[in-house]
């Protein structure tokens, strides 16, 4: 065999095999750098630029979602016209006998010598990126470190909704942790009947000793304990409570108050 | 160009996939069109370009910025698959059909997932602890959505006039 030959199969060969290293060796190299820190520089520079405009593509990305999602319910849309038109008749009479009580409270704590609620401090932030794996539920905001922002703050929605808290936090963005994702635990109050719980990812309340209170419709709220979230943040209501004789505790299902696909922005708690 | 296709597609899937979940499950739009791409190509041509392997690269690291993972484990993740497909067509399926590429599909998705799943074990323990959840429920049914939407693409894609590339797959 001419010995050009075998050179040409052989450059080919190492060309191939280099062509399969080179991509791994790079990946290793950058995920070493990452690991070092030397990368928050660029990824903050990347943030900076694509932030303007990838909050705009997220929204279009939401309301695509928002349209989609009326074409599926078009059916029923007298249907829940009709429930919610009732349910808001309820609420309003709940609110003003809400303003009462808190006129009361208002009162009954100023002759107590009692401190008023410290109010919140909130950042108002967009969301700019959803997780791209299944493994969790993440998604990406627009404010740093320079705005304030520190790992643990907790996300919230309007209306004192639980999102979810701060996990990563770099100078211009930071990756909030949803509090679906199913690693998530979450120390909880069932607001009706004071019962305390730990609610884990996939929307669990566990270890409810059977001789308390729980049932569907009742209101679900952080009650602070752990430190991680303020007490009162609103997560949703039981769905379904699990509980058979085999069973030694209470097992609750939540359906979260905050619709987390449809956020387009939320506000952090400094 | 492929670099910019790849690019492109990571963009849409920052932005798009997480509003299409079905029952939890999101599209790797990603892995879809690698398997599309490795599947319309000519038989003859040698497989990986070095072109190709960089614009995936390009769309993994674009992932790993928006992802809550360790960075750099969705690169990883998309090019082990990518070494694997390619090892599985030339040494198992030499001859694709429709079944052959469907085993394809929903191993290469299976395996992306666990590459993922215990590469962040292994760098973030502390979050992997729900395995049930993972590998009874989420894992699997990404598998399937996924394999669907591959098919289908394919189904689409020979509707529209190219079954020269891809005849032999419904054969």
């Amino acid at each position: 065999m001419p010995s050009f030959y075998v050179n040409k199969k052989r450059y080919w060969k190492i060309k191939r095999k280099a062509g399969f290293v080179l991509p791994v060796f790079i990946i290793a190299v950058i995920i070493f750098l990452n690991a070092q820190g030397l990368l928050e520089g660029p990824k903050n520079i990347f943030f900076r630029i694509i932030s303007p405009f990838q909050k705009d593509i997220y929204s279009l990305g939401v309301n695509l979602n928002k349209f989609a999602d009326f074409l599926r319910r078009i059916k029923k849309t007298e249907e829940e016209n009709i429930k919610y038109q009732e349910e808001n008749q309820k609420l309003k009479g709940k609110i003003a006998e809400l303003r009462e009580v808190v006129s009361e409270n208002k009162f009954l704590r100023q002759q107590l010598g009692l401190p008023d609620n410290q109010k919140k401090q909130l950042v108002l932030v967009n969301i700019i990126g959803r997780e791209p794996t299944n493994l969790g539920d993440y998604f990406l905001i627009d404010k740093g470190r320079k705005d304030g922002l520190n790992e643990k703050s907790a996300v919230i929605a309007a209306n004192n909704l639980l999102v979810g808290r701060i996990i990563e936090v770099s100078d211009y963005s930071a990756k909030v942790l949803l509090f679906t994702h199913p690693e998530s635990r979450i120390d909880v109050l069932v607001q009706e009947s004071r019962v305390n719980g730990l609610m884990r990812g996939g929307l669990i309340i566990d270890w409810i000793l059977p001789n308390e209170t729980i049932e569907a419709g009742q209101t679900i709220i952080t009650s602070g304990l752990s430190g991680l979230f303020p007490k009162g943040l609103l997560v949703g209501e039981v769905e379904e409570v699990i509980f058979s004789d085999a069973q030694i505790f209470k097992r609750a299902r939540v359906k979260p108050a905050a619709d987390l696909d449809r956020l387009e922005m939320v506000f952090v708690i400094k | 160009m492929i670099i910019l296709f790849f690019l492109l597609v990571g963009f849409f899937q920052i932005n798009f996939p997480p509003f299409l979940r079905l029952f939890g499950a999101a599209p790797n739009l990603v892995l879809v069109f690698v398997l599309i791409w490795f599947l319309t190509r000519k038989e003859s041509k040698p497989s990986l370009p070095f072109n190709f392997l960089i614009g995936l690269s390009a769309a993994g690291l674009f992932l790993d910025l928006f992802s809550g993972l360790f960075f750099g484990l969705i690169t990883l993740g998309l090019l082990g698959t990518v070494y694997l497909i390619d090892w599985l067509k030339k040494k198992i399926f030499s001859q694709i059909n429709f079944w052959t590429f469907s085993i394809l599909s929903l191993s290469s998705v299976l395996f992306y997932n666990l590459i993922i799943l215990f590469s962040y074990k292994f760098f973030q323990p502390s979050f992997i602890t729900n395995w049930k959840y993972y590998l009874v429920y989420s894992i699997p049914l990404e598998v399937i959505y996924n394999t669907i939407l591959v098919l289908l693409l394919l189904f689409v894609i020979r509707l529209r006039g190219k079954p020269r590339r891809i005849s032999f797959l419904w054969a």
